[in-house]
């Protein structure tokens, strides 16, 4: 039996590679993150980001994932691919997740960059789940998060 | 695993005159024991020692791969206990080799003979119409059947088994 | 306690160890009560402990040590395999093979048709519990 191994890069974090990872993963193609807060879930990969980076997007309105991005070493791709290659990720950049300073919180208001990432949440959601629109059974596996059973061999399966 | 090499020998010539050359076939587990073998039978066929001769080539003849079933007849001369017993033996086998270390295993099953109480006279392919010994000749009959009795159940790979089993295996 | 399958000349076997494992093979000769030469498709000639075949209902009548070729139109024109194939045996291995290629997305497909029909059994059942 052979065992199938994912030849994905470790993030490397020095700052001088500036270039495109390779691309293991393909826009549209549906992973499964492994660690952190969402790990268990599928969500679409949109685009390869420097240093092994991928964004992804879950999207938000089906299973809860919104905009990210995470570690490409730290998923496994699917062989499951969601047609996105007329999405528009302009609005998308590193400044769009870069955190705000902590301050006062203000109750029942939203502030300015918060408002700003669901309007560019929601305009990629949208662009992915009209994609989406004619397959009730790949959203619901999207909704669905990934998990092994007793006698389950992760190894041997093929995504 | 045994081996078949051909060593070539002779007397370390001393003057102008040629010597004679002698050549062997041996089956051996490695061409160390192949050429002590060499020497020990030339030694008792002519009057020739390894103190004032050299072995001149030591050639390993490999086996090929085959996939046809033979018939191979063995000559052999063993030392037993209690005397000097010439044997003809047959054996079925794919390679000559094969035939051979079928022989060892059963000569040392049956007399307990040791590998250096069996000295190897011929070994020969033989026809089928010349085969002797019923437990060869029991195969040629193209129509044979036997059921597999036991140790034919299904080998699973080592990872998928689990410790206990709910089936009692089948056997047969 | 009759014995049925035989090893014997034409006899229709599977490898059940090693690289080859799961292969159809038919038994061409024996060589002696351990070991037999095999041959089928995919699966060049080649010299197999008898431990490492099981033996199915099956068998192709050839020649003993019959050519490659002649073996293949043999099987072809008795079609042993394809009889083995459609046997449940036979469509039990299929079927294992192809849940093993599954994809991620094709398991959840599996596992929600299944969910799917349970439900209606279930349906029915909790009618036919009513009816009583």
């Amino acid at each position: 039996m052979k065992i199938q191994r994912f030849t994905v890069p470790r993030p490397t974090h020095k700052a001088s590679s500036t270039g495109e990872c390779k691309a293991h993963v393909r826009p549209g193609q549906v992973v499964i993150i492994l660690s952190g807060g969402f790990a268990g879930k599928r969500v679409v990969a949109l685009k390869n980001l420097p240093r092994g980076f991928l964004l992804v997007s879950g999207p938000y309105k089906i299973n809860g994932v919104p905009l990210r991005r995470v570690p490409a070493s730290r998923v496994i791709p699917t062989s499951t691919l969601v047609d996105i290659s007329k999405i528009d990720l302009s609005q998308v950049s590193d400044a769009l997740f870069k955190k705000e300073k902590k301050g006062r919180k203000v109750i029942g208001k939203r502030s300015a960059s918060f408002e700003n990432f669901c309007k560019v949440q929601s305009t990629v959601d949208t662009q992915i789940l009209s994609a989406l629109k004619d397959q009730p059974l790949l959203k619901k596996y999207l909704d669905t998060k990934f998990s092994l059973v007793d006698g389950d061999k992760p190894h041997e399966m093929k995504f | 695993m045994l081996h078949q090499f051909v060593i070539c020998g002779r007397k370390v010539p001393t003057g102008t005159e040629a010597t004679q050359i002698y050549k062997m076939r041996i089956f051996a587990y490695n061409e160390v024991q192949a050429k002590s073998r060499f020497w020990y039978f030339l030694k008792k066929l002519r009057k020739v020692k390894r103190t004032a001769a050299e072995i001149l080539d030591v050639k390993e003849i490999k086996d090929k791969k085959r996939t046809s079933a033979r018939n191979y007849g063995l000559w052999i001369r063993f030392q037993s206990r209690s005397g000097v017993l010439n044997m003809y033996r047959e054996y079925r086998d794919v390679t000559m080799t094969g035939a051979v270390a079928q022989m060892y295993g059963e000569m040392a099953g049956q007399h307990s003979a040791r590998f250096d109480t069996i000295q190897i006279v011929d070994v020969k392919e033989i026809a089928a119409k010349e085969c002797k010994r019923e437990k060869v000749t029991a195969y040629h009959d193209s129509k044979l059947a036997f059921p597999l009795l036991r140790g034919s159940k299904v080998v699973r790979n080592n990872k998928y088994r689990g410790t206990f089993s709910a089936k009692r295996p089948n056997l047969f | 306690m009759v014995f049925q399958r035989f090893v014997q000349i034409g006899r229709l076997s599977l490898i059940n160890f090693g690289k080859q494992q799961g292969k159809v093979v038919v038994i061409l000769d024996i060589v002696d009560k351990n070991r037999v030469i095999v041959e089928g498709p995919g699966v060049p000639r080649r010299v197999l402990s008898v431990k490492r075949i099981t033996l199915t209902p099956h068998v192709v009548s050839i020649p003993r040590g019959v050519r490659s070729g002649l073996l293949l139109k043999k099987l072809e024109e008795q079609k042993t395999v394809e009889l083995f194939q459609q046997s449940s045996w036979g469509k039990k291995l299929a079927h294992m093979e192809r849940r093993k290629e599954l994809t991620d997305f094709e398991r959840f497909k599996v596992a929600h048709l299944k969910r799917q029909r349970a439900m209606l059994i279930n349906k029915a059942m909790g009618k036919l519990r009513a009816k009583k």
